[in-house]
């Protein structure tokens, strides 16, 4: 029995899609949407994955967002400006990818499928084209501006019968927001000091004497 | 037999040790291990490779010290080519697996912990 947080499942879920477009995900406006209908098309409505509000773009998700900071705050996804558009892409290696897609295929299954879906209607519209079909969605029509349209299906901690301990610990520490950053500043710290062979007997264990 | 440094987390392994008699039992039997062999521990495959591009001969695993009610990692830097050890990070690990990064604050502005 294995838990992740709502907050790692989220910003796996963005990595997830990212991937998907091949050169990057141009925009926020269009990950959002795809976002939003997978959560839709999903045929498991008890575990959507993020909670969207009618915004003035459609529909929108502080989660997304949030998820997107954390995900740059923890290097796996890299922001450049290709002429007008910003470019999202994903950086995480092959296995953490694997790893990636096999929870999603594993235990979100409608909701992956209902990604593959929501990508091919939504990943390469143009920004006017997304605009219309979005505003003219019920969601959109039948919501007020800021009003929650649809609420995240799953709990602070998400137990997943079956994964291991170590996938769990692992995919946790590829979205941390510090892990990354902490380690590179540290073993630069250490690489700079001169080594030093250390009597941790004597500086931990007291009872023990040095060797 | 590998030298150790330790000093990076020394207010870390510290207050480790001091919660409970089996913990502390856990960080001597790794530290034991570190120095007769390090390369036991598992290779920590979930951070950015760039990390350790521009080093040569390191790098970095993890030793996992869980008893039932604690549940730390200790990360450290493995210099292969002149059998090194630099512990860089000692921390709990929360419900879900996130680090405890609140713990990991505190104990740097506690300095010196007892």
């Amino acid at each position: 029995m294995s838990f992740l947080t709502k907050r790692t499942i989220q910003k796996l879920a963005v990595l997830h899609a990212i991937s998907r477009w091949r050169k990057g995900a141009y925009g926020m406006l269009r990950l959002q949407k795809t976002l939003f209908f997978a959560d839709e098309g999903s045929a498991d409505q008890k575990w959507r994955v993020f909670t969207f509000k009618r915004w003035k773009l459609g529909q929108y998700s502080d989660e997304v967002a949030d998820s997107l900071n954390g995900l740059q705050a923890a290097g796996r996804i890299s922001t450049s400006f290709d002429g007008p558009s910003q470019r999202i892409e994903g950086n995480a290696s092959i296995t953490a990818k694997a790893q990636i897609r096999g929870l999603f295929r594993r235990y979100f299954a409608e909701w992956d499928a209902a990604l593959g879906a929501s990508f091919q209607k939504w990943a390469y519209l143009t920004n006017d084209q997304i605009l219309t079909k979005a505003h003219d969605d019920p969601t959109y029509k039948q919501s007020q501006y800021g009003e929650i349209i649809a609420e995240s299906g799953l709990a602070d901690f998400v137990d997943f019968e079956n994964l291991s301990e170590s996938t769990a610990e692992s995919l946790t520490d590829l979205v941390d927001p510090s892990l990354d950053r902490t380690l590179r500043s540290r073993l630069h710290k250490a690489s700079k000091t001169n080594r030093i062979a250390e009597d941790w007997r004597s500086l931990y264990f007291h009872d023990e004497p040095a060797a | 037999m590998a030298t150790i440094d330790s000093s990076l987390v020394q207010g870390a392994i510290k207050r480790m040790i001091s919660t409970s008699p089996a913990v502390k039992s856990l960080v001597r039997k790794m530290f034991r291990q570190l120095e007769a062999d390090a390369s036991i521990y598992e290779e920590l495959d979930s951070v950015d490779q760039s990390i350790t591009e521009e080093f040569n001969s390191v790098v970095l695993r993890k030793v996992y010290i869980t008893t039932h009610r604690h549940n730390y990692r200790v990360i450290f830097a493995h210099w292969t080519a002149i059998e090194h050890v630099d512990i860089l990070m000692a921390f709990p690990r929360k419900d879900g697996y996130e680090i405890d990064w609140s713990w990991v604050l505190k104990i740097m502005l506690d300095r010196d912990p007892r």
